[in-house]
């Protein structure tokens, strides 16, 4: 059930919300699965100030997207 | 499955405010889908009032966590999340902050105290913000000037005043938000 929600790329509240579970109990069957090779789990982007911020390129895609909302 | 290099970049912006501003109206506003809701069970040990039975009762409750996904391009998802508005519930917050753009911090002017405590969160954590004020109830009687000094913001952080049950209104929110970003210095690390 969960891998048939990950076929595409998803995020982890997706996935709860979709199983009507807790983030937390979520996060678990996803590290199983990714134990299991199953799932691949990709950090969230650095975007933070600290360590430079987001990069132009990434923000002006972001904002051209928003202006066709 | 999936691969890394073909999966799509996920940025997140965060939508905080006091309860009850609309939080939630907003990520339903500019959402591709209507705001999806997950739960985290909270549980605390608590000392049970009964000293005979000698063990801490257990009690759980639920936090609710809304968000909403706009999908820009095949390449790019930007995912809203509105951040539980109850104030014990923010050490949540820490893990949503992880990899989030930006914030938007709601307020309502009949009661702005209930904003503050966002508007210290994303400041005491360096999380560039905008803030938008939701006169959904068709009350604003206070100039820009005025909110700006009771909510005491810097210059800089752009204010924004309309109906966030308004699709456009909450277009234009993100947007001040992405160019408040794209003006703002790199951090020199």
């Amino acid at each position: 059930m969960i891998l048939d929600r990950c076929r595409r790329p998803a995020a982890v509240a997706e996935v709860a919300a979709g199983l009507d579970l807790p983030v937390s109990v979520t996060k678990i069957l996803l590290a199983d699965l990714v134990g299991q090779g199953l799932l691949l789990a990709r950090a969230p982007l650095t975007v933070a100030r600290a360590s430079g911020g987001a990069d132009m390129g990434l923000l002006a895609a972001v904002r051209d997207g928003l202006r066709r909302l | 499955m999936t691969n890394s290099q073909t999966a799509p970049s996920a940025v997140k912006i965060l939508i905080a405010g006091g309860f009850g501003v609309g939080k939630t109206t907003l990520v339903g506003a500019v959402s591709e889908v209507a705001p999806l809701r997950t739960e985290e069970y909270l549980t605390q040990a608590s000392i049970g009032v009964d000293s005979l039975a000698g063990v801490g009762e257990k009690n759980t409750t639920t936090v609710a966590l809304d968000f909403g996904r706009i999908t820009v391009s095949p390449e790019l998802v930007v995912y809203l999340f509105g951040t539980p508005g109850q104030e014990r519930f923010w050490f949540m917050w820490n893990d949503l902050v992880n990899g989030a753009l930006g914030g938007v911090v709601i307020a309502d002017t009949r009661r702005l105290e209930t904003s503050f405590a966002s508007i210290d969160f994303f400041e005491s954590r360096d999380i560039p913000f905008v803030v938008a004020i939701n006169c959904f109830h068709g009350h604003n009687t206070r100039s820009t000037e005025e909110i700006r000094a009771a909510l005491d913001l810097d210059p800089h952080v752009p204010l924004l005043i309309g109906d966030v049950r308004q699709r456009p209104f909450g277009r234009d929110v993100l947007l001040a938000l992405v160019d408040h970003l794209m003006s703002l210095p790199a951090a020199v690390g």
